[in-house]
């Protein structure tokens, strides 16, 4: 069912009877008594604790305060039947069909269904313009542009919303997961200081680990591309074994979703580190060989050493492969933007042991 | 998360049992026309007191018109994750002892949830040894479970199934698969593809099960000789998972396809041999991003005995 016009904030949104709306509530009110939160710290910056009140008392809410009070209060969404009005079932849809348009380079795909999103959502609804600006600050990210207009629009919207959010992060407050990943997006439009950028990124890479502390909370989208983030901004400090850490974390995500998942970044990403780290050590071996000038013990050692590292370039190899593998399979241009520098990449590792 | 316009559901479900409005009208004692025209494209509230009748011809329990936690608990959506994961990765111990806390603990409210509680039941008691999962009783209560999830009549290529009936019907395809019913899959592993391509608007899981129920037709198809159909399913299906990134089933659609590849000893034809070793390495690949060690060593050895190729050896 298509809706060509702007969103109705008069129509009917929720589908509900009395039963259903104290089931929803009493649920809400179970969750947040068992994390010990009061009200007003489940719903600042974006509700007031006065509508959470309500809510738990069974008054009802729309699908968007709803999500966003599960996301707060960690509860899963995965395996649940949620039944929408028309035009908030377009507006979820046209959400999960940019996470994965992004994931796979489909960009062009994602602008356009951006600016529908824009076209059919209430831009009064600040709930609809976190989702809104999450993917208007992604689509940036992915697109390595982010000119200050943009920025200026997304940092008023957390100014207005989110506000103190950093100290609100420090003191461990409920954040939602799109909340989180607008932040993470922002920091890596506006931070040009990569040491400062991975700062703020590890400090919600921080709050995030501690807060969703079982695999099953962890492990999601969201936190691949935390990862990458992250693993991006070690690599090109130098910090090589907190990248492979980090990206090594990130694929784990698929061992939960079943999906790829910035798969083909994170293994790519994984090899260039894991072979900078070996090129190093190579480096290193030649350079102290030459010095100490040693005879019968620099034999065994040149043994071991030579199959300890042709072991692991064989591992870089296989990374390569496994990111060659990913993108060819899922990632949109990947044969005409990218695949000539990874086979590059791969010839490199077959000859250098 | 699975989402739906309740609206369009209503509308579909009448679709599919071939009533035009004035007929439901008719079998519903007290409804206008208008009503349920409204209804039908979300402009009215509806409340369940009002549309009991509805509900009923359309098997469609009250519980589910709650927007959210269809599962009845948190502790409940949790646990059953946890136990997917399980099973994924072959910790059936663990599985069934998160399935006997759930069991424990939580008391589902709507017929679709008891009975696919009971589905999940039945399914680990069987890996676990403690039952036979291909027994006559077993696939008694799946045939009854399965024509009860829609009235008589409605057609299953039109009429929107959630994603827990979805899943009942994997696990009867899976029973049926281990009497060797292929045949009886067939028809209905069809309709439900096409059902997902008219009902399903909800991208991952649309492709979650086009994935898992295209391989599983492709199998059915092979194993009763209609080998014709294959080639162009498993093409499709891989075109889907390719949007998603739906890793686990691309790598066992590929698996299936090349399966079918051997047993006809299309090896004959240069290209399909290319073809296929390509895709093996690549299913390879995949099943090694998520750790399947079973359909890892399927494609090792077959890489190695068709090819001579050792994929330990990516040089």
């Amino acid at each position: 069912m298509e809706n060509n016009g702007k969103y109705d904030k008069d129509a009917e949104h929720n589908v509900l009877c009395p039963t259903e709306l104290e089931i929803i509530g009493k649920q809400l009110q179970e969750s947040r008594e068992a994390r010990k939160r009061t009200r007003e710290e489940i719903t600042w910056g974006f509700l007031e604790g006065v509508d959470l009140r309500r809510i738990e008392e069974g008054g009802g809410c729309d699908f968007f305060v709803l999500r966003f009070l599960m996301e707060r209060l960690h509860i899963p969404l995965k395996l649940k039947n949620f039944y929408l009005s028309a035009q908030d079932n377009i507006l979820v849809n046209l959400e999960s069909e940019m996470e994965y348009d992004l994931l796979f380079w489909r960009y062009g795909d994602v602008n356009l269904k951006l600016e529908k999103y824009y076209k059919l959502c209430d831009h009064e609804n600040c709930l609809h313009m976190l989702v809104y600006y999450r993917f208007y600050a992604m689509l940036g990210i992915w697109r390595g542009s982010g000119d200050k207009d943009e920025t200026g629009e997304i940092w008023n919207f957390i100014k207005r919303w989110m506000p103190n959010f950093e100290i609100r992060l420090h003191n461990r407050e409920p954040f939602s997961l799109d909340e989180l990943a607008l932040i993470i997006m922002y920091y890596c439009l506006v931070e040009e200081k990569t040491e400062i950028r991975l700062k703020k990124i590890k400090e919600v890479a921080d709050y995030y680990q501690a807060e969703f502390a079982t695999e099953q909370e962890r492990y999601q989208l969201f936190y691949a591309v935390l990862m990458l983030s992250c693993a991006r901004c070690e690599y090109k400090l130098g910090d090589l074994i907190n990248c492979i850490s980090s990206c090594k974390e990130g694929i784990r995500v698929m061992l939960f979703v079943h999906r790829c998942v910035a798969g083909g970044e994170l293994y790519e990403l994984l090899a260039d580190a894991e072979g900078k780290l070996l090129e190093g050590e190579i480096k290193a071996e030649q350079n102290e060989e030459a010095i100490l000038n040693s005879s019968q013990g620099r034999g065994e050692r040149e043994w071991f050493k030579d199959s300890e590292w042709c072991q692991r370039a064989a591992k870089i190899r296989e990374y390569y492969e496994f990111a060659n593998v990913l993108y060819k399979t899922y990632y949109f241009g990947y044969r005409e933007k990218h695949w000539g520098e990874l086979e590059e990449k791969i010839k490199r590792w077959r000859i250098t042991i | 998360m699975e989402n739906y316009d309740i609206g369009e559901i209503m509308r579909m479900k009448r679709k599919a049992l071939g009533y035009t409005r004035a007929e439901v009208c008719a079998r519903c004692g007290g409804m206008s026309e208008k009503t349920l025209s409204r209804l039908e494209s979300g402009k009215m509230k509806v409340r369940r007191e009002s549309i009991e009748e509805l509900l009923r011809l359309y098997h469609q329990s009250s519980h589910i018109l709650c927007p959210v936690l269809d599962a009845e608990n948190a502790l409940a959506n949790r646990l059953y994750l946890e136990i997917l994961l399980l099973l994924f990765q072959k910790n059936y111990m663990e599985a069934w002892r998160k399935f006997e806390i759930l069991e424990a603990d939580i008391v589902p409210k709507s017929e679709v949830s008891k009975y696919f509680m009971e589905s999940t039941k039945r399914k680990l008691m069987y890996i676990m040894g403690q039952k036979e999962l291909d027994g006559k009783e077993t696939l008694k209560f799946f045939e009854e479970l399965v024509a009860g999830m829609m009235p008589e009549g409605a057609d299953l290529a039109n009429w929107p199934v959630n994603w827990q009936e979805m899943s009942i019907y994997v696990d009867f395809f899976n029973l049926l698969a281990r009497q060797g019913q292929y045949g009886r899959i067939i028809p209905i592993a069809k309709k439900l593809l096409l059902n997902l391509e008219r009902c399903y608007h909800n991208i991952a899981i649309f492709s979650n099960f086009y994935g898992c129920l295209t391989r599983r037709l492709i199998r059915c198809l092979f194993e009763e000789n209609l080998g014709d159909q294959i080639v162009q399913l498993a093409e499709k299906g891989l075109e889907i998972c390719a949007v998603t990134g739906d890793i686990v089933n691309t790598y066992r659609i590929q698996g299936e396809l090349i399966n079918y590849f051997w047993k006809y000893d299309f090896f004959q034809n240069v290209e399909w041999r290319e073809q296929c070793f390509e895709k093996a390495k690549e299913g390879y690949v995949l099943s090694a991003v998520c750790e399947d060690r079973g359909v890892m060593r399927y494609f090792r050895r077959f890489l190695e005995d068709e090819y001579g190729y050792m994929v330990d050896d990516w040089s």
